[in-house]
């Protein structure tokens, strides 16, 4: 793709795009913004390419670090001007039924990672949930969670260890 | 956070839950602490994996012809690209926020959403690619599949805290209650479409430049922001290369201080690697503060008959013939 292979563009959206999108429908419930957030970066991907494309292990984390970013600048925004509920309802999430076909590697991370989510505390799962999918600092979920700050911010350490344990298992898929 | 060390800190810096003050704070640790900067690495890691305990939607079949398209385009095919159309259609956010917005941040939200196609894309592109070297670090830190040298996995650690100060900045200060954007005047030509804003809030190091039909700078040249202080000393606050078709450009910036107490922050266009002051006149600036004594100004404004949109050769000309003018000397006009 560095070397401006529009198939190798292809190739990287056919693997990636549905699990970019999926993502990005879960922060901002809407498949018009979520397929913008694709669009954008997967083009960001092609015009950055120089700085992503080689590196094993680092293309997924990049475009998921991209649509995170994106999605919850979007998340802000609608926040403060009280639009979400209104945006979902006048676009709602596609009525489609999830995606069968998927990458043998991605199906075990999504393996993977699934077992480790299964293995959170609902505390956790809650908190994970606003900071990242939602976009909310962890000052603003202790409220929303009844919890203390200091509950809050060990439910977050303790979570992203074990994710980040399940993720750092070897692959045994090809390199990314 | 009383220990040396904000480990407990470091997962909600790395999801971006942290409030920007925190989130400034953690930063600057970060600078100075490598066992830290790898711990923030983990946990950006394991945040990247939370997608797949999700199930996985098909995408809309359009969104990938319009990539491509948008591929082609950037890369200088002659195919059409349908890139101004999506840029430019409206997203649904869009009207909701502006009925919903309160008057008082009507204005700052009527920008930001009616940038958001501008926005969404550079804001992303900025803090992607700078997330690129940060995660690229990753694949040192718990992987040996890749091996290195020290320098580099110290130029990417810098990249990774870098990435993770301009997202937080980014999406705090669309937040922040009183953060304005302000027009950088243009010296080039008040008629020109070439349009710089600056997005600060009170009490912030950190800020936003927005540019909008700005000429990309000639080859070797780059655009630098700088800030002079209230000891009419420049700083850099960063640099950038607009290389989009339309000029658009984001950067987001830092200062060694507060925004609101430096004297004015301006661009000009300056050799790569950049001098420690600018060395060309300022083609865009806006004052930050209230000097307590104005420095006297010589005007040095480029004529209005000069390229109307900033053509980089055009500008570049007009520069050249006070090449070697210390600015600092005879800044550039209010």
């Amino acid at each position: 793709m560095a070397l401006g292979d529009l198939g190798a563009l292809e190739d990287l959206y056919d693997r990636y795009a549905s699990f970019i999108y999926s993502f990005a429908l879960r922060m901002v419930g809407e498949s018009a913004a979520s397929a913008l957030i694709v669009e954008d970066t997967f083009t960001s991907a092609w015009h950055q390419a120089d700085a992503i494309v080689g590196q094993p292990g680092t293309v997924r984390d990049w475009l998921v670090s991209h649509a995170h970013t994106t999605g919850i600048a979007l998340v802000h925004q609608r926040r403060a001007g009280k639009g979400t509920e209104a945006a979902r309802k006048a676009d709602p999430a596609p009525e489609v039924g999830p995606e069968d076909q998927e990458d043998r590697e991605l199906a075990e991370q999504r393996t993977r990672t699934q077992e480790a989510w299964s293995s959170l505390s609902r505390e956790q799962k809650l908190i994970l949930e606003l900071a990242y999918f939602q976009g909310y600092t962890q000052d603003e979920i202790a409220p929303l969670a009844l919890l203390p700050l200091s509950e809050v911010t060990q439910a977050l350490v303790g979570a992203l260890e074990t994710l980040g344990t399940a993720a750092a298992m070897p692959l045994g898929g090809r390199p990314l | 956070m009383n220990s040396p060390h904000p480990e407990d800190a470091l997962p909600a810096y790395a999801l971006g839950a942290l409030d920007l003050e925190s989130a400034e704070q953690v930063h600057s640790h970060l600078s100075q602490c490598p066992s830290c900067r790898v711990l923030t690495l983990r946990a950006l890691h394991g945040a990247c994996t939370l997608p797949f305990s999700l199930a996985a939607y098909p995408v809309p079949p359009e969104v990938k012809e319009r990539v491509v398209g948008r591929a082609k385009a950037i890369a200088g095919a002659t195919e059409a690209a349908p890139e101004d159309a999506a840029s430019e259609e409206p997203t649904p956010q869009a009207g909701n926020a502006r009925i919903e917005t309160p008057p008082r941040r009507r204005s700052l939200a009527r920008v930001l959403i009616r940038g958001f196609t501008f926005l969404l894309p550079w804001a992303a592109a900025v803090v992607g690619w700078l997330a690129a070297g940060s995660l690229l670090l990753y694949s040192h830190g718990v992987s040996d599949r890749v091996r290195t040298t020290t320098d580099t996995y110290q130029g990417r650690i810098a990249g990774l805290t870098s990435q993770i100060a301009q997202t937080q900045a980014l999406r705090g200060y669309l937040l922040l209650p009183r953060v304005a954007v302000e027009p950088l005047k243009n010296w080039i030509s008040a008629t020109s479409s070439t349009r710089v804003q600056l997005i600060r809030a009170p009490g912030y190091a950190h800020g936003i430049v927005i540019a909008h039909h700005l000429a990309p700078p000639p080859s070797g040249e780059q655009y630098v922001v700088w800030a002079e202080t209230q000891d009419h000393v420049f700083q850099s606050l960063g640099t950038f290369i607009t290389s989009r078709p339309d000029g658009d450009a984001l950067l987001i910036v830092g200062a060694a201080q507060p925004l609101d107490r430096l004297l004015e922050v301006g661009i000009s266009i300056e050799p790569t690697p950049g001098p420690t002051a600018p060395t060309s006149a300022l083609l865009f600036t806006a004052a930050l503060s209230t000097p307590t004594a104005l420095p006297t100004r010589t005007p040095t404004a480029i004529p209005a008959t000069e390229s109307p949109t900033l053509a980089g050769a055009g500008a570049t000309a007009a520069v050249r013939h006070r090449k070697g003018a210390n600015p600092t000397a005879t800044p550039a006009p209010r």
